[in-house]
């Protein structure tokens, strides 16, 4: 079998969020770690140490955002999306947040990694009847700082990605965290199953000129050739 | 000391997250206890995520109550904040 055989076209449609059109292959970006640990805690006892753990998380949290925000700062060049971070350190001081999340682990008796996925629902149960597309998407702030709380409760450390020349991102969201995380004068484009006009990668691309399209449901292979455009 | 001050939200696109940071931001510089209120709904000054869910687009009435010896001075701050529409259109 050639090679051509093995490739296979695919159309997905996106709202276009900034102008330009690029072509590059695709990198798959999966920020989430799908074998995030959900247990009860059988014993009252492991209740203090579950909330030690879930501090120690935010505070670690805490201090990887800002440390990216100081290097990107020293980057210079009037770095607008800096603010979206200092959104998501909002969020991680957050006493409602914070108190919610203790008091899952608390009165549910789940381990920290479930009593902030609960917190995310429970907001994201909140932010979905308003009305307004932009507060509704602001979900996505709550879920990128409640992600990175889970990332730190893991073992593991949050991945520098590496890549090579001219990539098209493709990735379920994406974070101004996770962007600074990458080699951006590397990166064409975005597609994203999440976000849209107002999303805050949206702010985050077009202030870096890259131009971004918003795919639905999209299941994409590595290195497939992708056309991006808006 | 208590200071209360209603406000009219004149910027274009209200309180989103960047204004609701400013806000934050603005309550952590004083020692009073701030609290927003909305419709009959309150929130703590200091929380984004309660501030965005009072959902305040342009021309929300918004109360400001401060409480402790500050209270004066935060009022103000926050006055010539959403005076100046926080900075933006």
């Amino acid at each position: 079998m050639g090679e051509d055989d093995l490739k296979e076209t695919t159309v997905m449609k996106g709202i276009g969020v900034s102008p330009g059109v690029v072509i590059g292959k695709a990198y798959l970006f999966d920020r989430r770690d799908a074998q995030v640990p959900l247990y009860k805690l059988n014993d009252p006892s492991l209740i203090a140490g579950e909330i030690r753990r879930f501090r120690k998380a935010l505070r670690e949290s805490e201090k990887q955002l800002l440390e990216l925000k100081n290097q990107l700062s020293d980057l210079g060049g009037g770095m607008q999306p800096l603010y979206i971070i200092d959104i998501h350190i909002m969020i991680l001081r957050d006493r409602k947040f914070v108190d919610r999340t203790i008091r899952n682990i608390r009165e549910m008796s789940v381990n920290a990694e479930w009593a902030v996925r609960m917190t995310i629902d429970k907001y994201r149960e909140i932010f979905d009847r308003m009305e307004d597309d932009y507060l509704r998407g602001r979900i996505s702030d709550i879920q990128y700082a409640g992600q990175r709380i889970i990332t730190n409760l893991g073992e593991k450390n949050l991945t520098v990605v590496e890549m090579g020349e001219g990539f098209v991102i493709i990735a379920t969201d994406l974070s101004p965290a996770d962007t600074a995380q990458m080699k951006i004068d590397r990166v064409l484009g975005f597609a994203t199953d999440m976000g849209g006009k107002t999303s805050h990668t949206a702010i985050v691309a077009r202030s870096l000129e890259i131009p971004p399209c918003w795919a639905w449901r999209t299941s994409p292979g590595l290195s497939r050739p992708t056309i991006t455009s808006s | 000391m208590v200071k209360i001050r209603t406000f009219d939200i004149a910027n274009r696109l209200g309180i989103h997250a960047r204004v609701a940071a400013k806000l934050v931001e603005t309550a952590n510089r004083f020692q009073a206890e701030i609290f927003l209120e909305k419709d009959g709904v309150e929130v703590n000054g200091r929380s984004i995520l309660g501030i965005l869910t009072l959902f305040c687009p342009r021309g929300s009435r918004l109360t400001i109550r401060a409480e402790g010896a500050d209270a004066e001075e935060a009022i103000e701050a926050f006055a010539r904040l959403i005076a100046d529409k926080f900075g933006e259109v």
